[in-house]
């Protein structure tokens, strides 16, 4: 009994502020429903049915911290994690569900019994981490831009009583791929590079890596198989003549595997596959050169992987450092942090390429200027965003700090140098735009790489948290 | 495989080394982790050419002090030097007359076996090309294998087909045979000793299979309470070290009565037992002394290697 209460409470103790913040928004949701006038009831429904689903999300994220191959062998730790799953399916599902019988009719306690059991299985799955949740937002801006006649249809089908009993069906198929997901019988994919850009289906710098599609593995098998190519040749070449740009070019094989041709092909195919059904579908209306400001921090999500993935490159770094047998540590870390510089090209391409494809879909007249846009601001603004990725602290907070400072940098700086050249010409607001833009750059890698260079050497790994 | 036991003992030994230049000199060396101290004003000093095993128990400082020898973790106090400089830099191209097997290594987990070797052959002027390609034959490590995917030994044996590939001067292995099962573990020792029993071929490592530093009759150096206890040749060891054991003929020692030479002594059971060094020229004539004086039974056993870990470490 003790192993169940512990799993039964360890989402609010992993996360005890949050679970205080979703408490209070579920008794703040309570508390209305005695001073809102009849008739507005579904405020506070609103109210508890999104407390409930982020109690459900802090449920999840629990789940995945004690998902690992030991905890099965504890003792009936299956029958305590249902036990505790039980508790809390009465508690956050069952009792609401009856709740609003009470209040309000049979109809509606069945439709918060099976729509409930949805979004748990939907919390559930957004939270231990399957791309795949994000699609049922899709479904909902998909259901705002869709003809009246088809939502009158839609309506109708609500209206129809098996639906309810569809919803709990397809629940319980996806809490099926949440136990799969969490518990895989599949071996998992070997580790990459911790330096490996984030993509679709994968997030960057994940500690554990799930089993990958059939696909993925053969996409991976070809830029492996020209990884390997590149790397045979050019060690041939560094050691019948060994030289810093061969160093340097050797070192971006080693940490970036993927920055070749073939995952940059890869990477615009997806992006830019996803990208075209977006313009194609939804983003007709809004403006070119706003996409094109987002597109560009899609290009740069690869860059955030230095950050992230330095931590768990430290025990292998061990090994480059007899190899490249530096004079002092600082010049080690000089040849390291230059060899960074290696993830600009690709993030350079793939903003030509996403930008590109946003002036051809959207305003095919604009092409010249969004890729003069590009072509200015771009490669500074990727030197200033690697600048300050190079040195990202471990904090969790810090980090979201600086990726939202970075993201939001990265697209107004697109949004205003557009603008510059709009207004100045691009000769003149282009000329503006290169100078303000190359200072900050510089100015910022300088100050970074020496940041970076004086930091302590260390060869340990991270402590591992939990999640 | 090449037989341990044939092979021909190049090295140089006795006198010899005394006469070689050290290695490997720290003086003084201390490593705390806040409050706890792992190295306490450590004095070492390894001549050229010889293979210590280094011995101490779980915790005793061992993969901390070869780090802080290779200034992989920062000391807090005292001085190293390698191949005679300070140890306070890397300093360039020595780093290649080093290598260095770690307890646990992640080498690079994304590369293949044979990816990597290339990779880490580019840097050395030095690299043994066929030792390699043989090792990897008789250690059936197949080339075409992710790193990540090769087994805990496999690894193990790949980071030692890296570390004797560059032919080092100087070579650090902490645990290196851990992970290897006995028939792993006797070719790895194989093929080291005749790569490392040549002039200015020095090695450390550090391990519990006291079994192996016999096979291999390496120098023992033991590490305890933060310095270096001894460092002596096995065969010294086994020689000079003795287990001795006192019974009175009427009564009981309630207390081991002091000896020269003595490294351990205690009381069980009315009998003082202890591990007696018999280099020191008085131990004998004193221990003798002592069983007629206090009318005891003398006894006096040799010990293995892993008799004398248990009673030293």
């Amino acid at each position: 009994m003790k192993a169940v209460i512990r799993l039964a409470l360890l989402p609010l103790r992993m996360a005890p502020w949050a679970g205080l913040a979703i408490g209070v928004l579920i008794g703040f949701g309570g508390l209305l429903q005695f001073f809102l006038p009849a008739g507005k009831a579904a405020v506070t429904l609103i109210l508890l049915g999104v407390g409930l689903w982020f109690l459900w999300m802090l449920a999840g994220f629990a789940l995945k911290s004690i998902a690992q191959p030991e905890t099965l062998l504890l003792p009936n730790f299956h029958r305590a994690l249902f036990t505790a799953a039980a508790l809390w399916g009465l508690t956050f599902w069952l009792l609401p569900a009856a709740a609003i019988v009470l209040l309000f009719s049979w109809q509606a306690g069945w439709w918060a019994l099976s729509g409930g059991a949805l979004a748990i299985a939907w919390a559930l799955l957004s939270s231990i981490g399957v791309r795949g949740a994000m699609y049922f937002w899709v479904l909902f801006i998909a259901a705002n831009l869709l003809p009246k006649w088809i939502l009158q249809m839609l309506v109708g089908v609500l209206d129809n009583p098996l639906l309810p009993a569809a919803a709990l069906l397809l629940s319980v198929l996806l809490l099926g791929i949440v136990w799969r997901r969490l518990f895989p019988h599949d071996d998992p994919t070997l580790p990459e590079t911790p330096f490996l850009p984030p993509s679709p289906g994968r997030r960057s710098g994940s500690r554990s890596p799930l089993p990958a599609s059939k696909f993925r593995r053969r996409f991976n098998e070809w830029v492996e198989v020209g990884n390997d190519r590149r790397l045979q040749r050019c060690a041939a070449r560094y050691q019948a003549q060994p030289g810093p740009v061969l160093e340097r070019t050797l070192l971006r094989i080693l940490l970036f595997p993927h920055e070749q041709i073939r995952g940059w092909l890869g990477r615009w195919v997806v992006y830019g596959g996803i990208l075209s059904i977006y313009l194609l579908t939804i983003g007709k209306g809004f403006s070119a050169d706003w996409v094109a400001g987002y597109t560009v921090f899609l290009a740069m999500t690869g860059l955030n992987t230095v950050g992230l993935g330095m931590p768990r490159l430290r025990p292998s770094l061990l090994d480059l450092y007899f190899d490249l047998a530096p004079t002092t540590h600082a010049t080690f870390k000089t040849r390291l942090v230059d060899s960074f510089l290696g993830l600009l090209p690709g993030a350079i391409l793939s903003a030509y390429v996403y930008t590109g494809l946003v002036s051809l879909w959207l305003a095919p007249h604009a092409l010249i200027q969004i890729l003069a846009t590009t072509t200015v601001l771009v490669p500074p603004l990727a030197l200033a965003t690697l600048a300050l990725y190079i040195n990202l602290p471990e904090g969790k907070l810090a980090r979201i700090l600086i990726n939202f400072i970075t993201v939001a940098g990265q697209v107004i700086a697109y949004w205003m140098t557009y603008l510059l050249l709009s207004h100045l010409g691009i000769l003149a607001g282009g000329g503006l735009a290169l100078i303000v833009a190359w200072a900050f750059a510089l100015g910022t890698w300088q100050a970074a790489r020496q940041h970076f260079i004086k930091s302590p050497l260390h060869f340990d790994p991270p402590v591992t948290q939990p999640g | 495989m090449s037989s341990i036991h044939n092979e021909t003992r190049l090295m140089p030994t006795g006198t010899d080394l005394a006469a070689s230049p050290p290695v490997l000199v720290a003086r003084k060396l201390c490593k705390a982790f806040g409050k706890q101290r792992v190295l306490q004003n450590l004095d070492w000093e390894v001549a050229s050419g010889q293979v210590i095993g280094l011995l101490g128990r779980n915790g005793a400082g061992k993969t901390t002090l070869l780090r802080c020898l290779l200034g992989l973790t920062p000391s807090t106090a005292g001085s190293v030097e390698i191949l005679g400089q300070p140890m306070d830099e890397p300093r360039g191209e020595r780093l290649h007359r080093i290598s260095y097997v770690p307890q646990s290594f992640d080498l690079f987990p994304w590369m293949k076996v044979g990816a990597y070797l290339s990779f880490t052959a580019a840097f050395y002027q030095h690299w043994d090309g066929d030792l390699v390609n043989r090792l990897l034959q008789e250690w059936q490590l197949q080339t075409s294998k992710k790193i990540a995917a090769l087994s805990q030994g496999q690894r193990q044996m790949l980071a030692i087909i890296r570390a004797l590939a560059p032919d080092p001067d100087l070579l650090l292995l902490d645990e290196p045979v851990a992970s290897l099962d006995p028939i792993a573990r006797r070719d790895f020792l194989a093929t080291l000793l005749p790569l490392v029993r040549r002039p200015g071929k020095t090695v450390i490592f550090s391990t519990h299979i006291t079994t192996d530093l016999e096979r291999v009759d390496a120098d023992i150096a033991l590490l305890r309470d933060g310095r270096i206890s001894f460092t002596r040749p096995l065969r010294e060891l086994h020689e000079q070290l003795q287990k001795v054991e006192l019974t009175r003929n009427e009564g009981r020692f309630d207390t081991a009565p002091e000896l020269p030479g003595t490294l351990t002594a205690r009381v069980e059971a009315g009998v003082a037992r202890y591990v007696l060094d018999r280099s020191n020229p008085q131990t004998m004539p004193t221990l003798q002394a002592l069983a007629e004086r206090e009318n005891a039974k003398l006894s006096m056993q040799a010990m293995n290697l892993e008799d004398l870990f248990v009673e030293l470490a």
